[in-house]
């Protein structure tokens, strides 16, 4: 969980204890699209899984992220 | 966070090869608050733009911060998305408005109509004073149809430097970096996982055009260049890190000056240099050394201080997490690094090497090795001995006609009438005169060209126009020897006597008392020139450690 909550707050310069699982696009100044990017390829990065597009595309919050990394096995 | 801080956490990032890109990002808004009246003076500053045909949000950002780590603080403009020709090409664009120093101009293939293209782009950016560099990034291809073409075109253009971006994506791996599903997503045809490293190796065009070229390399032994502790383990128990030793090897024939800052019994050390059968490093290579038990920066603010450097000329490698914190902690001026971050580390490139830049390694050790011969003998005479010079006389001719022009032009100290000469002015002194210059050498190595003397032909009469040495062969004996050798020659070539000038400067005062010392006769004296002359009634005699000749 830390290391999500760490490039979350990274990535879209907020603070980790206001991170929750609404927090999305809509909501969030830093989650801009090419932000929205990067932070899959953190994740790719650091949890060492690939995306595919369609995952990409449906992430629209924190709890799709948690959804996707958890359905590849990840406990988070 | 201040600058000093925030110069520390971009070290640490730099000591781990996979830190991650929103890391850096992190930092960057951190640098990003920082006051620019702080920066300290050790810091240069450069003005660098961006401009691709793809998305390079992110780059410039962790440019910037990658940047602070050489001590360059990069301010950054990026282009936006695929506008790189309206910029350059709008005389009233961003781009200009924005004034920069450097251009990093990054194309895909497949967005560029021909090579004429780029040449039109170049020339216009060619056409702004502020512009000194552009950077030009070649292009991602199986087969170097284009790539080939495009170094040709650009080979003999200073202005120009192309960037083998084809190459760097192949040894990083073109498959993970470029072309990913992220280049159908925002256009990332470059994956911004690539940018760290990207980063690095693009910034060696800006720390170089800064002026802020490392000089020398300042090693650890234990745990750098081999695992072991060698005075626990004996030189028979230790592996060397061949592949490390190799870079700095390197290094060292490219002019980097290499010390040694170490905390080890001085003869245990010595030992591997010595002993050990596989080391590619000795002591021939090293300028000098600090091997005790004081604290790291004060050995290298006492190696800075014996080799006329800056501190902030310096990089440092150590194994020891402890050492490497502590000269950053007093002396943030040096690049701090883990050795095996060393083959990666841009802050030594340059962007011409010449000869004699690449002799400079060789020098400091020279030079290091004739002041142990004077520590070591007692008396002058027992080191001029077993320096084993030879000077040797040449009249000046094609091959030498610039370094003697470059030698009037810059040589202060040593210098009787400080007259300068252009190399035509040089030519049409041998109507009426003779010009002659010396190399010198010493058994530890070539000092090269660095003295003349010009005499004048006045009826019967040697005039010395000019006689200057360089500092670098100064008491020696040498500037005696070659008068001598100017006396003699005007006697067996019938010359009545030689008139002998000098003309004092603010600079020239060390060669004040060289012809009166000489026994040289004042035949005149006023504030602006004093003239002596030599009747040449005996026979010149010559340093007994030099061997003269004339070629």
């Amino acid at each position: 969980m830390n290391k999500l909550l760490n490039i979350l707050s990274r990535v879209l310069d907020i603070k980790i204890e206001d991170i929750n699982d609404n927090i999305g696009p809509d909501n969030t100044e830093g989650w801009d699209s090419f932000n929205g990017l990067l932070l899959a390829t953190e994740l790719e990065k650091e949890f060492k899984v690939k995306f595919t597009m369609e995952d990409i595309v449906s992430i629209k919050n924190v709890g799709d992220i948690k959804t996707i990394l958890k359905k590849r096995g990840l406990k988070i | 966070m201040n600058f000093i801080d925030i110069q520390k956490k971009v070290g640490l990032l730099f000591d781990n090869s996979e830190t991650s890109v929103s890391e850096y990002l992190a930092v960057n808004s951190k640098v990003n608050e920082l006051n620019k009246k702080d920066i300290p003076s050790y810091f240069r500053k450069i003005k660098s733009a961006f401009l691709g045909s793809f998305t390079l949000q992110g780059l410039p950002e962790i440019f910037r911060v990658e940047g602070v780590f050489h001590n360059l603080l990069s301010d950054n403009y990026l282009a936006p998305y695929n506008q790189f020709s309206q910029q350059i090409l709008d005389n009233t664009s961003d781009l200009y408005k924005f004034n920069p120093s450097l251009v990093y101009l990054i194309l895909d293939k497949k967005d560029i109509v021909d090579l004429g293209h780029i040449n039109d782009l170049i020339s216009k950016l060619k056409s702004r004073s502020s512009i000194k560099k552009v950077i030009l990034f070649n292009f991602v291809e199986e087969v170097s149809n284009w790539n080939n073409s495009l170094s040709n075109m650009f080979e003999s253009d200073n202005f120009v430097s192309i960037f083998d971006f084809n190459n760097f994506l192949k040894e990083i791996g073109h498959k993970e970096y470029w072309n990913t599903k992220y280049a159908e997503l925002g256009d990332l045809r470059l994956s911004p996982q690539a940018f760290p490293k990207l980063a690095e190796k693009i910034l060696s065009y800006a720390v170089a055009e800064s002026g802020g070229t490392k000089k020398c390399l300042m090693t650890d032994l234990d745990g750098t260049l081999w695992n072991g502790v060698v005075g626990e383990d004996g030189v028979d128990n230790i592996s060397l890190d061949l592949d490390l030793q190799d870079i700095i090897l390197q290094l060292y024939k490219n002019g980097i000056v290499l010390t040694i800052n170490s905390k080890n019994n001085f003869q245990d050390a010595m030992d591997v240099f010595e002993k050990h059968p596989k080391t590619v490093l000795n002591k021939n290579h090293f300028a000098t050394w600090r091997i005790n038990w004081q604290d790291k920066y004060v050995n290298a603010q006492e190696m800075a201080k014996e080799l006329n450097l800056g501190v902030d000329s310096f990089a440092f490698i150590d194994d020891d997490p402890f050492q490497r914190n502590m000269i950053r902690e007093f002396l943030p001026e040096v690049a701090v690094f883990h050795p095996n971050r060393l083959k990666d580390y841009i802050g030594f490139s340059s962007l011409v090497i010449t000869e004699e830049d690449k002799k400079r390694s060789e020098m400091y050790v020279q030079e290091r090795q004739r002041n142990e011969l004077k520590t070591t003998l007692k008396g002058l005479d027992d080191f001029l001995k077993g320096l084993s010079l030879e000077v040797i006389v040449s009249d000046m001719n094609n091959a030498n006609i610039s370094r003697i022009s470059q030698l009037t032009q810059k040589t202060n100290q040593f210098n009787l009438t400080t007259r300068r000469y252009s190399e035509e002015e040089l030519r049409r002194f041998l109507d009426n005169g003779k010009i002659l210059a010396i190399s010198v050498k010493d058994r530890f190595g070539d000092y090269g060209l660095t003295g003349i003397c010009m005499v004048k032909f006045k009826e019967s009469e040697w005039f010395v126009d000019n006689f200057l040495l360089s500092c670098r062969i100064l008491g020696r004996g040498v500037e005696n020897t070659f008068l001598s050798y100017i006396c003699n020659l005007a006697k067996t070539e019938g010359a009545s006597k030689v008139i002998g000038e000098f003309i004092p400067t603010a600079k020239n005062k060390p060669s004040e008392n060289f012809l009166k010392d000489f026994e040289f006769n004042c035949v005149s004296s006023d504030v602006a020139r004093i003239i002596y002359e030599e009747k040449l009634d005996k026979e010149y005699s010559y340093s007994p450690f030099i061997k003269i000749k004339h070629e």
